[in-house]
């Protein structure tokens, strides 16, 4: 430990455009803070002016708040000054002052995680503004938060947050300990620090649930998770989270039970499909015709008759194009976007099938599946479904149905051994019942909540 | 376990590039058959004729249809013949077999066999006969059908849903021909004429066709295997009494169906129960007056039981069971006493009763 | 999560009833209404639950063990008597049974497969498969197979569904009146029958792993398989006539081929595919049963290099046979050396057990004497 003083704080720093130092009464006080990262009004109020009018007289009275934090050691001024804090030294002490301001967004609506009821104000950037956004739900002092920093050299802070008797010590802890085993230069974001925290991270499938509302984040809490917030980021994670977390829409929750059960239900349909689909097409052209009801054969021969390829290539190209304009469409501007909706939609659609390159029973099936790929509300897992999906098409126009049936089990296996912080991935279906199955997969009706 | 599935996933694409797509059965590149029809041909060298329909799409997309004919040895042979024929590969499909009068009568099990044993061909495949040689019946034109296996396939299916007993594929055939107490049947078509016609039922006696039914023989039969329901009938009562001529059809045919055997000396009773209502009646009676009805039913009543007994004795006389009584009897009677008797010979000679009760729950919309 | 948390959970009775489930060999059932036909005659489908009995005698020896044995596992039981180098050739001939069986089954299953829907593709390519779903499945120990199968098995159950769409040509009348007649060799045809039940017997290597009030699934499992095994007949002897039977190969495959939905004709094709978890289910345990009795005879050895060795053994058993007929020859034959197995292996621990008791309480007599 070094003792902290005005001279080495300033060297450390060096000619920072934003480094500002005062000094007052010939020296008596010396401040030093980064003006980008402190509220000037602030700082107007509860320093400078009083060091003007020389009010420090009674240091130790005056220094005795929370706003002020007495500090000796070197490392852990540089650290305070970068969180925003000014630095002042008053002779043989050394003080921080905690008045923090800077530029942040607005609290806005979510656009990834829209809901039609319910709350509409998301995460932003900023800790301060998030951890708010709970506190104000959560009236209990029973909620927690640990503080950590990860990172040799942004020295983020991740904060974990756990109501105390709802959530397991034993997984806080671990969570505590392995953010803390973290070995990185920087994080920017909780999806990079989820990735670092992974147990399987060789996995397709997303094992964080990660979430900028707010509300899911309460509700998360309530049903004994653990939360974690990264500065810098709007996107919590939630952990131990398990498969079908990342079927759940806020809204489940916000309609009539029987609906928001229905809707569930679709979902589920919609990975079967976004699965299967285009996989069954394929091999059943290629190799089970006798599966072809009479009366759909001729419509598919007719549709098939003009295309020069096996369906196989012919499923992989059109996918393909899908995902292309998928990327496409993520990346350019709203109203650029829709362009390529319609031009990717409908014109190479309709060229496609009249060029006689892709039949079009093909195109039904491989849109079916392309927007049953984006009912699962969470984008990480639908990613991640749209990946698995080529498996299925590969294996598909290798062996058929059984090949569709190779990788379903190939999947479903893979997925049975993942964990997440030691709870089971699936976690509905291997420990108990189907009572617990009711409770995961599809919702309980209100009166039976406690 | 994460960087083993890695492995096992990059393993799955590997095994695909290395061996790229084995033999496929692209459904553009097949024939898939429609019909196939086989016959008796002349001449002892190549016993069999078969013909297939299939579907063909020509360059525009328009639907086609194509009929190929060989003779060979055996079912395969023929297939193989036929498969030289065409660019397609030629696969048996879920459609229709129809088999000529002269094969049917010399007996169809081992050419069912064959089919059966090959897994391309499903096993509700639909089964038919024809009058006469069953291949000109898929090669001929007629001028009101596009397609003369969607024809028959669409026609039969039509048919079994309103006669239970024209319901006829590779499973009930093979079925009733396994089972030692019943025997098969087959809806036999014509081609006479410038349509395709359903002429009757050919009753069968083991796998040999044996009789033809005709038409209103075959409404009758259908109430006397089994439970129907909402069948329907035609009656043309001018053949019973000569004072009688009138034409009545009932629908929503609700039918009850016992078959009662007297094990002792042999005989049996088949108790019909039918409700109905009525939906044509050409006749003078005035059928909304509850007295008049049941006189017309028991004018039913007599008209069916006299023509179900002609019936009986027909197909008694040609040892041929479609009803299933040889069923009923082996279930009231040993092991032993089954095994050892002669079915055949006991059928041809049973009483068998009929007794019919009629009943009409309405007479249609209007008086 | 690491291998040591696996070892402390136990596994819940639920899942266990339905592994046991999965486990037991259901290929048979493909035969079934055929083997019991010919072995039985007129209504053999009844011979299915005099076999159950027989087999719940089995179970019976097998929750015994477990109870007098107080959780021991088989190998502790039988090891505190007997020196283990007495015991290495019957490990090994146990292992060789397996591994084995677990091939033929896997390959039978493959050839049946090969006949109806790929006649042009080789063979090899579905033992790769099944072989490597079975590596994915062993490495990660018996609760992840468990786990597996529980939701695997979901995916074969639906299946059953599609029997309803035959109910409309089910008669009475075709099961005749006549009870076990006609049948040939009804001793050859009880063990056809109870080769269906086999794969439960591995539940005796499963003691450490289990909770306390697992015997209780023993029961549930095999009851489960009488249940699918007795519908599934039953319908046959219903659908087909008795001739019929007899005479189809598969009477199963064409049961299932009957059923016509209206987006998909013949759904046998997808029965059959997604039976394929079950085969899995069988085939694995049969490894992982192998695995942990070569385990026992040298634990020294990393468990992974077992599996491998396993695995290896059974991917180029199941390369050798050449036609169905062959393979059946040798499932046959091995799957009474399995049924032998089942057997003698609980009435051999049993008898060991009783020593041990009896020793105890001759000690105990010792003790108090003095």
């Amino acid at each position: 430990m070094t003792e902290a003083n005005y001279e080495k704080t300033l060297a450390e720093f060096g000619d920072s455009f934003d480094l500002v130092h005062r000094s007052f009464h010939q020296d008596k006080f010396r401040i030093v803070y980064l003006n980008s990262l402190v509220d000037s009004q602030s700082l107007e109020w509860e320093i400078l002016s009083p060091l003007r009018e020389m009010s420090f007289n009674h240091l130790e009275q005056a220094t005795d708040q929370s706003l002020f934090k007495r500090i000796n050691d070197q490392e852990e001024v540089i650290k305070g000054i970068l969180d925003g804090n000014v630095a002042m030294f008053a002779g043989a002490y050394t003080y921080l002052i905690n008045v923090p301001g800077f530029e942040e967004r607005a609290i806005s609506q979510s656009e990834r995680e829209t809901v039609i009821n319910g709350p509409h104000d998301s995460f932003n950037e900023v800790l301060q503004t998030n951890v708010s956004l709970i506190r104000r739900r959560i009236r209990s002092p029973r909620l927690k938060m640990i503080s950590l920093s990860v990172g040799d050299i942004s020295k983020t802070r991740v904060l974990v947050i756990y109501i105390e008797g709802t959530a397991k010590m034993s997984i806080v802890n671990q969570l505590k300990e392995r953010i803390q085993a973290i070995k990185v230069d920087s994080i920017t974001d909780s999806n990079f620090l989820i990735q670092k925290l992974d147990e399987h991270q060789n996995s397709p499938f997303p094992q964080f649930y990660t979430t900028e509302r707010p509300d899911i984040a309460v509700s998360k809490l309530y049903a004994g998770k653990i939360i974690g917030l990264v500065d810098d980021s709007p996107n919590i994670i939630c952990t131990p989270s398990s498969f079908f977390d990342f079927f759940e829409s806020p809204d489940d929750l916000y309609q009539r039970w029987t609906i928001g059960v229905a809707v569930k239900l679709l979902r589920y349909l919609a990975l079967f499909v976004t699965l299967i689909l285009t996989a069954f097409y394929v091999s059943i052209c290629t190799y089970h015709y006798e599966m072809i009801p009479q009366s759909l054969l001729q419509s598919l021969m007719q549709s098939r008759s003009r295309v020069p390829f096996p369906p196989f290539i012919e499923a992989l190209f059109l996918e393909i194009v899908i995902e292309l304009l998928r990327e496409a469409g993520a990346r350019l501007p709203t109203k650029i976007g829709q362009t390529i909706g319609i031009v990717g939609g409908i014109v190479i659609g309709q060229a496609a099938v009249q060029a006689g390159i892709t039949s079009n029973i093909l195109i039904i099936v491989v849109s079916v599946s392309a927007i049953a790929s984006f009912i699962v509300p969470s984008y990480g897992m639908s990613a991640s479904i749209r990946l698995v999906r080529f498996l299925f098409i590969i294996m598909a126009g290798f062996l058929g149905n059984i090949g569709i049936f190779f990788t379903l089990g190939i999947v479903i296996i893979h997925l049975m051994g993942l964990t997440n912080f030691s709870s089971p991935y699936i976690k509905a279906i291997s420990p108990a019942f189907f009572k617990s199955w009711m409770d995961n997969i599809i919702i309980k009706p209100f009166y039976r909540n406690k | 376990m994460q960087s083993k599935v890695i492995i096992v996933i990059t393993m799955c694409c590997l095994t695909v590039f290395v061996a790229g797509c084995g033999e496929s059965n692209a459904i553009e590149k097949l024939a898939v058959v429609e019909a196939g029809a086989y016959d008796l041909s002349e001449g002892s060298e190549n016993p069999i004729t078969t013909t297939v329909l299939f579907p063909t799409v020509t360059k525009e997309g328009k639907f086609d249809t194509m009929a190929l004919t060989a003779k060979g040895k055996s079912i395969h042979d023929t297939f193989l013949k036929v498969q030289n024929l065409t660019s397609l590969k030629i696969v048996g499909g879920q459609g229709t077999i129809l088999f000529g009068e002269d094969l049917a009568k010399k007996g169809l099990i081992n050419v069912v066999k064959s089919l059966r044993r090959d897994p391309e061909i499903g096993i509700r495949v639909k089964f038919a006969m024809v009058e006469g040689n069953a291949g000109k019946l898929l090669e001929k034109k007629f001028p009101s059908i596009e397609d003369n296996a969607e024809f028959i396939y669409l026609f039969l299916e039509r048919a079994g849903w309103q006669d239970k007993v024209l319901f006829t594929n590779q499973y009930r055939f093979l079925r009733d021909y396994y089972d030692d107490g019943i025997d098969p049947v087959l809806p036999v078509f014509s081609y006479e004429g410038d349509t395709i016609g359903l002429k009757g039922v050919g009753t069968f006696k083991g796998d040999r066709y044996v009789t033809l039914l005709t038409f209103s023989e075959t409404q009758i039969l259908n109430y006397l295997i089994g439970n129907i329901k909402n069948g329907r009938l035609m009656i043309a009562m001018n053949d019973l009494e000569p004072g009688q001529n009138y034409q009545l059809s009932l629908s929503n045919i609700n039918s009850d169906n016992d078959k009662i055997i007297n094990t002792k000396n042999m005989q049996a009773e088949i108790k019909v129960k039918l409700k109905a209502s009525v939906l044509e009646y050409t006749g003078t009676m005035d059928i909304s007056k509850e007295k008049y009805q049941k006189q017309l039913e028991g004018q039913i009543e007599k008209y069916l039981t006299t023509n179900s007994e002609k019936l009986i004795a027909k197909l008694q006389q040609s040892q041929s069971d479609p009803i299933g009584i040889g069923k009923v009897v082996r279930n009231h009677l040993t092991y032993e006493r089954w095994k050892s008797m002669n079915w055949n010979k006991t059928y041809s000679n049973m009483s068998i009763k009929v007794q019919v009760k009629v009943e009409l729950t309405n007479s249609g919309k209007s008086i | 999560m690491k291998a040591g948390d696996h070892l402390k959970e136990r596994l819940h009775p639920f899942q266990l009833s339905i592994l046991l489930y999965s486990i037991q060999n259901g290929l048979v059932v493909y035969t079934l209404p055929r083997v019991t036909a010919q072995y039985f005659g007129t209504n053999g489908w009844l011979s299915i639950i005099f076999i159950f009995i027989l087999v719940n005698i089995n179970i019976l020896l097998i929750a015994t063990i477990y109870k007098l044995g107080k959780g021991r596992s088989i190998f502790e039981i039988i090891e505190a008597t007997i020196p283990k180098w007495v015991m290495i050739p019957i490990y090994l001939f146990i292992i060789c049974v397996w591994i084995g069986l677990a091939s033929m089954i896997m390959r039978e299953y493959i050839f049946i497969m090969k006949i109806f829907f790929y006649p042009a593709l080789p063979a090899v390519y579905f033992v790769i498969f099944f072989t490597l779903l079975g590596f994915q499945l062993l490495t990660g120990g018996i609760h992840h197979i468990t786990k597996a199968f529980v939701v695997l098995i979901c995916f074969v159950m639906p299946m059953l569904a599609l029997l309803l769409y035959l109910i409309s040509e089910f008669e009475f009348d075709r099961f005749t009146s006549f009870y076990f007649k006609g049948g040939t060799d009804y001793f050859e045809g009880s063990l056809r029958v109870y080769s269906a039940y086999l794969g439960i017997e591995v539940s005796m290597l499963l003691f450490p792993v289990v909770d306390k009030k697992w015997t209780k699934s023993l029961f549930i499992g095999n009851f489960f398989s009488l249940f699918i095994y007795l519908i599934v007949t039953f319908m046959c002897f219903g659908f087909f006539s008795f001739d019929q039977v007899l005479n189809d190969l598969y009477p199963i495959m064409t049961l299932f081929e009957y059923t016509e939905v209206s987006f998909l004709s013949r759904a046998e094709n997808l029965c059959f595919c997604v039976f394929a978890f079950k085969i899995l289910a069988t085939t694995v345990i049969y490894y992982w049963g192998a695995q942990k009795t070569l385990e026992n005879i040298a634990g020294k050895v990393k468990p992974g290099l077992w599996i491998i060795l396993i695995l290896a053994t059974g991917f180029v058993l199941a390369l050798i046979p050449g036609s169905v007929a062959h393979v059946e020859k040798w499932s046959n034959w091995l799957s009474n050396c399995a049924i032998l197995i089942a057997w003698a292996l609980p009435i051999f621990v049993l008898g060991v057990l009783f020593i041990q008791m009896l020793r105890n309480q001759m000690l105990r007599e010792t003790d108090y004497a003095k």
